[in-house]
C-alpha cells in the first residue's frame, strides 16, 4: 500500500483533534483554509547575460497568534497541496510551543544546483524585492528551508532592508532568522533542534520516575540534530547503543561515544567501518531493544513494514514526517509511545523565535541564556501536551494537535470576526 | 442572450486570445526577447481566502483574486468583478488588457484585475458589505493609491467602491487617511468620485466612432447601429450616439433581442429597463427578435458591449456591418478576428475603444490626489483629447505596418512599454 502524503496525513490528524475538541464549524473552516497565496513571475539575469523568467510563490496559512513565519524552499517542482501543508505545519508547531507566530511557506521554483552562486544571489534578491510588503519583520518572517541556508538569509535580510530609508533600516533586522551569527543570528542555533529533542526525552524519562542513567537509545541519522541529541544524552548519563546512517547500521550494547564517532566520520565520511561497534543490518537495527529510538534521518522510516519490528518504549521524530500516520494504531497496540514532529522537531522554530526577539530588542543573548530559555519552553510544552493527552485519554500525536488547535481556537473565539 | 451566445465551454480561453494577439504584434515589431518574456507573464497573482459572517450567524469562506500584470508605466489599475465564474485565467487576460489600454492611451498606469468568485445576487446588502470589506482587508498592502487601484467591473458599483475605500482608509493612520482616498476609483460623486465616470466608457466609444467616421469620411447622420448588452456601457453608447443623427436598430441582452427598423429611442428604452429589473424583454416600441438572427442585422455599426467571445467562427460570417466597435473586453475570438478581416469589416479594438472607463478613472485618481473637482466639460474635453490621440496612434501604426487595427493597437502598446523598459533597465 502507498504511503500517505504529508497533506493527507495532516488532514487526518487535524480532523481527529477537531473532533475531540468539538471545534465549531466556524473555527474549523477558518483554520483549515490558508489565508493568502501569492504567485509571481520575475526576471533574473544569468551570468551569460540571458534573461529568464522565474516563478515565486508564497503561502500564508494563519496569523491569529502572531506574524506569519515560514521557510523559504528552492524546489524545481511543487505540489501546491504540499506547500499548504508545510505552511500549516508551521502554524501547529508555533501553537504547540506557545510561540506567538503563525505559519507560512515560500518557494522559488528552481533547481538551485543549476545556478551559479552569483545567479542564486540575484534570484534571491529579486524574489524578496517582488514580495515587497507581503513579507515583513512583524508580518511574515523568512527562515531557511529546503536547499536554502544562512547565506541566502543574509541576502534576504540585505535586500529587504534596502527597500527602506537608511535611518529606518535597523528597525527591520528581524525580517529573516537563521542568519549568520555575525549578521544577527542567535548563538546556539546549530544545537537547538537536538537540544529540544534531548529535553523532551529527559522530561519524559523523569516523568516516569527514572533518570537518564537508566536510558538506552538508538539514533537514526547523524547529522546536526542526531549528533547533538546523542552528545547531550551521553553527557547526562544515557547509553548510546545503536546508530544508523545512509550507508550502514552499527550496534554496541556497552555504549558508544558520539564525539569519537563524529571524528571518525570527519575522516571517513560515514560510520562505515567504525571499529568500536559491530555492524548489523537495517532490520536488526530497527528490532534492537532500547528505551528510545530517535528518527533524525528521512521521511517515512516507521511504516507498516517496520513498525512490527520495533522494540523500544518510545520513538521520537527528529525530522518532519518520519513516521507514517497509518502506524498510529499499531504503535498504540504495541504500547510504544510516539512523540510527533509538530512537538519534537521544533528546535528551529524556537531558536528562530529567539533570534527574532533578540533582533527586535537589539539584544545579544549568551549561550547559557539561550540554553536555559529553550529548556524552560520545551519543558512547559511537554506538560501542556501531556495534560491534553491525559484529559482526552489519547496518544502524544493527537494530544499535540489538540494542544495546537485549542490554542488557536481560544484566540479565534476571543476575537469577533472583522468587520 | 441564450446559452449559445454565452458560450460557457470556450474552445480557447480568453488568455489564449491575449497571448495570440500579443505574439502577433511582438513578431511584427521584433520585440526584444527579454522584454517579451517579461510582458508575456503576469507579475503577481494573489489568491486570498477569507471568512465572512452571514446574516444567520454562520461563517462562509470566500476566495478572492487580484492579478497584477505590469506596473512599468505606473501603479497597477483595474476592475474588480463579483461573479461565480471568476477564475484565474480570465482575470489574467483582463489584467493584461488593462496594461495595453493604459499604454495605448498613454496614461501613467499599469494593468491589474481581480474579483471574488461568488454570485452577489444571492446575498443581502449587509452581507455584500461585509464580503467587500473583508476582501479589502485581506488584500492589505497589495492595493494602495500609489500601488494598485481597483475600480468597479461586472456586478460591482460605486457603493462597493465606497466600502472598499472606507475599509482601506481605516488601516491607515488617521492623519494620513485623506491623502489616500484615491485607493479606488468609480466612487460615488459625494465620496470623491468624478463627474462623467458613469458614462465614461460609452462616451469613449462614441468619440472613437466619430474619429473613425471622420477618417473614413463616413456620415454618421442617418447611419444605423445595433448594440449587444444594455448595461452601463451599451446604454450610454446608444444614448450618446443619438445626437449624431444615427439610428439604433436593435438591442440584445440576457433576456432576449429586440428590433425596430424605424429606430429605437435609447433614452426611452433605458427608462423602461430601469423599471423592468434591468431587462429589455417586453419593450413595446420594438419587435422581439430571434437571438440567432441578431448578429445578422444589416446596419453600419455593431457595438458589442456585453460578454467575451461573441464574434466567433460561428457568428462572424453573418455580420453585415461596416464597423465593429468593441465596447466589451474581448468580444471577438481569434477566428472571429480573421473572418472580420476577410470580410473587410473595420474594427475599433477593445483596448482602444473602451478605454474611456480607465481614462476617467485616471481623472478621478488625479482629482483625489490633487484635491480638485473638475466639471463635466473639463472631464469630457480631456477624455476626448486622450482617446483621440490614442486613436490617431493606432491608425498611424496600422498604416505604417500595413496591418489590422487590433494588431496595430498592440504595436502601439508594446512600443510604449518597450521604450520604458529600455530607459529604465531591468533590476537588479
Amino acid at each position: 500500500m502507498k504511503e500517505t502524503t504529508l497533506p493527507d496525513r495532516m488532514n487526518t490528524y487535524f480532523n481527529q483533534a477537531a473532533r475531540l475538541l468539538q471545534l465549531t464549524p466556524k473555527a474549523k473552516n477558518i483554520i483549515k483554509k490558508n489565508d493568502n497565496e501569492i504567485t509571481f513571475h520575475f526576471p533574473a539575469i544569468m551570468d551569460n547575460g540571458d534573461l529568464i523568467m522565474i516563478t515565486g510563490y508564497k503561502i500564508q496559512h494563519n496569523n491569529i497568534l502572531g506574524p506569519y513565519k515560514g521557510s523559504l524552499h528552492y524546489l524545481p517542482l511543487s505540489d501546491k497541496r504540499i506547500m499548504q501543508a508545510l505552511a500549516m505545519l508551521k502554524t501547529w508547531k508555533a501553537a504547540v510551543m506557545d510561540i506567538p507566530m503563525g505559519g507560512s511557506a515560500g518557494v522559488v521554483f528552481i533547481d538551485p544546483s543549476l545556478f551559479s552562486f552569483a545567479e542564486l544571489e540575484r534570484i534571491t534578491r529579486r524574489y524578496i524585492f517582488d514580495l515587497g510588503l507581503n513579507i515583513g519583520p512583524e508580518y511574515d518572517i523568512v527562515e531557511p528551508g529546503i536547499n536554502t541556508n544562512s547565506q541566502i538569509m543574509a541576502w534576504v535580510h540585505d535586500t529587504y532592508l534596502l527597500s527602506f530609508p537608511p535611518h529606518e533600516r535597523n528597525l527591520y533586522t528581524h525580517i529573516a532568522t537563521g542568519k549568520p551569527v555575525a549578521l544577527g543570528g542567535s548563538l546556539g542555533s546549530d544545537k537547538a533542534p537536538g537540544q529540544t529533542i534531548y529535553t523532551i526525552i529527559k522530561e519524559w524519562q523523569h516523568d516516569r520516575g527514572k533518570d537518564l542513567s537508566k536510558l538506552t537509545f538508538m539514533m537514526q541519522g547523524f547529522g546536526n540534530t542526531g549528533y547533538w541529541v546523542s552528545s547531550l544524552l551521553c553527557k547526562n548519563g544515557a547509553k548510546f547503543i545503536g546508530l544508523e546512517d545512509k550507508h550502514c547500521s552499527i550496534f554496541n550494547p556497552s555504549g558508544m561515544d558520539p564525539e569519537d564517532i563524529i571524528s571518525y566520520i570527519q575522516t571517513h565520511r560515514s560510520i562505515k567501518g567504525y571499529p568500536r561497534a559491530q555492524k548489523i543490518d537495517h532490520e536488526s537495527f530497527i528490532s534492537k531493544k532500547a528505551t528510545v529510538l530517535i528518527l533524525a534521518a528521512a521521511e517515512n522510516q516507521i511504516n507498516k513494514k517496520t513498525v512490527s519490528l520495533l522494540n523500544t518504549d518510545l520513538i521520537i521524530d527528529g525530522i518532519d514526517n518520519s513516521t507514517d500516520g497509518k502506524c498510529s494504531t499499531l504503535l498504540h497496540e504495541k504500547g510504544i509511545e510516539h512523540i510527533p514532529d509538530i512537538f519534537s522537531n521544533t528546535g528551529l522554530e524556537i531558536i528562530g523565535y529567539f533570534e527574532w526577539l533578540q533582533q527586535k530588542r537589539s539584544e545579544k543573548w549568551k549561550l547559557s541564556q539561550v540554553n536555559e530559555k529553550i529548556s524552560r519552553r520545551v519543558i512547559s510544552a511537554f506538560h501542556r501536551v501531556k495534560q491534553k493527552k491525559e484529559q482526552f485519554n489519547t496518544d502524544w500525536k493527537t494530544a499535540a494537535y489538540v494542544t495546537a488547535l485549542s490554542r488557536i481556537d481560544r484566540a479565534l473565539s476571543a476575537l469577533p470576526l472583522y468587520p | 442572450m441564450n446559452d449559445d451566445f454565452i458560450n460557457k465551454k470556450k474552445e480557447t480561453t480568453v488568455y489564449d486570445t491575449v497571448i495570440h494577439q500579443f505574439n502577433k504584434a511582438a513578431d511584427m515589431i521584433n520585440l526584444e526577447p527579454n522584454i517579451r518574456k517579461i510582458l508575456a507573464r503576469t507579475t503577481n497573482e494573489i489568491v486570498v481566502h477569507f471568512p465572512v459572517k452571514m446574516d444567520d450567524g454562520e461563517v462562509e469562506m470566500f476566495t478572492g483574486y487580484r492579478v497584477q500584470h505590469n506596473n512599468a508605466l505606473g501603479p497597477y489599475k483595474g476592475g474588480l468583478r463579483f461573479h461565480p465564474l471568476v477564475e484565474i485565467d480570465e482575470v489574467r487576460a483582463l489584467a493584461t488588457w488593462m496594461t495595453w489600454k493604459s499604454a495605448i492611451s498613454s496614461i501613467p498606469l499599469g494593468g491589474a484585475k481581480g474579483g471574488i468568485q461568488f454570485d452577489p445576487h444571492k446575498y443581502s446588502m449587509d452581507e455584500l458589505e461585509r464580503i467587500t470589506r473583508r476582501f479589502t482587508y485581506a488584500l492589505g498592502n497589495n492595493i494602495g493609491p500609489e500601488y494598485d487601484i481597483p475600480a468597479p467591473d461586472v456586478n460591482t458599483n460605486s457603493q462597493i467602491m465606497a466600502w472598499m475605500m472606507d475599509t482601506y482608509l481605516s488601516t491607515i493612520q488617521p492623519h494620513e487617511r485623506n491623502r489616500c482616498i484615491h485607493v479606488v476609483t468609480g466612487k460615488p460623486i459625494e465620496s470623491g468620485g468624478s463627474i462623467g465616470r458613469d458614462k465614461a466608457t460609452g462616451q469613449g466609444i462614441v468619440y472613437t466612432i466619430k474619429q473613425w467616421a471622420a477618417l473614413k469620411k463616413f456620415n454618421l447622420k442617418n447611419a444605423t447601429y445595433f448594440v449587444q448588452g444594455f448595461g452601463n456601457v451599451g446604454s450610454w453608447a446608444s444614448i450618446l450616439l443619438k445626437p449624431s443623427g444615427a439610428k439604433l436598430l436593435g438591442v440584445q441582452d440576457v433576456s432576449g433581442s429586440i428590433y425596430n427598423e424605424k429606430g429605437i429611442d435609447a433614452n426611452d428604452l433605458l427608462e423602461y429597463v430601469k423599471n423592468n429589473k434591468g431587462m429589455i424583454k417586453g419593450y413595446s416600441k420594438a419587435a422581439p427578435m430571434n437571438n440567432q438572427e441578431f448578429l445578422s442585422i444589416k446596419a453600419d455599426i455593431f457595438i458589442p458591449s456585453a460578454l467575451e467571445n461573441q464574434i466567433t467562427k460561428k457568428t462572424a460570417p453573418n455580420l453585415k456591418v461596416k464597423l465593429v466597435a468593441e465596447g466589451a473586453n474581448g468580444p471577438t475570438d481569434i477566428e472571429g478576428d480573421h473572418i472580420l478581416q476577410e470580410k473587410n469589416i473595420d474594427l475599433i479594438p477593445d483596448i482602444l475603444c473602451n478605454a474611456g472607463g480607465v481614462i476617467v478613472s485616471y481623472f478621478e485618481w488625479l482629482q483625489n490626489k490633487r484635491s480638485e473637482f473638475w466639471d463635466l466639460k473639463e472631464v469630457d474635453s480631456k477624455l476626448q483629447h486622450i482617446i483621440t490621440n490614442g486613436f490617431t496612434r493606432v491608425a498611424t501604426a496600422a498604416k505604417k505596418h500595413k496591418t489590422d487595427w487590433r494588431t496595430a493597437a498592440y504595436i502601439v502598446a508594446l512600443d510604449h512599454l518597450k521604450t520604458v523598459y529600455k530607459e529604465r533597465g531591468i533590476f537588479p
